[in-house]
């Protein structure tokens, strides 16, 4: 919409095409008393829905800054980052135990096989040896079953048997409870659990995602 | 000749001093495995026992208000800065993302429809969508 330049000099307006005044984004007292005075000089400017005409662009309010929010949220912020710390520093041990017991260290191999050598050697080197003397001829590997059954239903062959047994029953006990010195999958879980960071909150979880990609 | 008697007895006597010293070790190691072995366990109850105590710390903290806080003042910060550099509006949300210090704390994804609704609404006001 366009008026004459005299039109324009009684408003006070500076510029020709009146879209571009009204876009501007300088708005003052004069430009508003200027629109009441062209929507009474011009009746059909009351009925424009166009938005760009009549209303003045949106000027930013300045926000007046909160201290005491603001000191609340270091605050906040202060008191978080020092539990994260304490939080990083826990999973960490407990990430150094978890691989340590992993390995199940109380639980030897070696002392396993030690053990049942042991037995072997008890049954192999120290019984049938005691079972089989005394004796005045070389012993052939077809005739010791005949030579042991023989020696073993005696009062010598009572003793070495009750002697061996108990030996070996110690042993064996040894061997259990060597074995049985395993961690369960149930605690290495709970322990795993607790190596990472995001178990503990799901805010920390969020972090982590969010620290991860940058 | 070979005394076999001699012979088989010596085998015994030998084998079983040996067991003996061999026995004598690995019933020691074995006990201080088990001894280990308890104070690891209680170590591990310690240690869960701790994790749980930050857990509950960590609940007693306000993560939501301060993420609520925060989401504000730098969505304020972003309308402002969208005056001076009307460009930013339409920038994609992971960059204004990037550039804003939000809070980690926070739903990145709930972030970034609060942002897009920001964009939108500031466009909107400025009759510019």
């Amino acid at each position: 919409m366009k008026f004459s330049d005299d039109f324009y000099k009684k408003m006070g307006l500076k510029n020709n095409t009146l879209g571009s005044v009204f876009n501007n984004s300088l708005i003052n007292n004069n430009m508003t008393k200027s629109l009441m005075q062209l929507s009474k000089l011009n009746q059909n400017l009351q009925k424009i829905n166009s938005c760009k005409f009549i209303s003045p662009v949106k000027i930013p309010i300045p926000k007046i800054p909160n201290p005491r929010l603001q000191d609340a949220m270091i605050e906040e912020r202060e008191k978080i980052k020092d539990l994260i710390a304490e939080v990083a520093t826990h999973q960490e041990r407990a990430n150094c135990l978890y691989n340590r017991l992993l390995q199940n260290p109380h639980s030897s191999f070696l002392l396993s096989v030690s053990i049942i050598i042991s037995i072997f050697l008890i049954i192999t080197c120290i019984s049938i040896p005691l079972l089989i003397i005394p004796t005045d001829t070389y012993i052939t590997i077809d005739s010791i079953p005949n030579i042991l059954l023989e020696n073993l239903f005696s009062i010598k062959g009572l003793f070495i048997l009750i002697s061996t047994l108990l030996i070996c029953s110690i042993f064996i006990v040894f061997l259990i409870k060597n074995n049985s010195m395993k961690f369960s999958k149930e605690d290495l879980e709970k322990l795993k659990n607790i190596t990472m960071s995001e178990n503990y909150s799901i805010f920390l979880k969020n972090y982590v995602e969010n620290t991860k990609e940058t | 000749m070979l005394d076999w008697n001699v012979f088989y007895s010596s085998l015994a006597q030998s084998t079983a001093a040996f067991l003996g010293l061999l026995g004598a070790f690995i019933i020691t190691k074995i006990v201080n495995n088990e001894q280990q072995y308890n104070e690891s366990k209680v170590t591990i109850e310690e240690y869960l026992i701790i994790a749980n105590n930050l857990r509950e710390r960590l609940k007693n903290r306000s993560f939501d208000w301060y993420n609520e806080r925060t989401k504000e003042s730098v969505l304020d910060k972003f309308e402002e800065d969208s005056y001076k550099n009307k460009t930013i509006l339409y920038e994609a949300p992971e960059e204004i993302y990037d550039k804003y210090s939000f809070s980690r704390f926070d739903n990145k994804q709930e972030i970034l429809k609060c942002i897009e609704t920001k964009q939108k609404k500031i466009l909107r006001g400025n009759n510019e969508i």
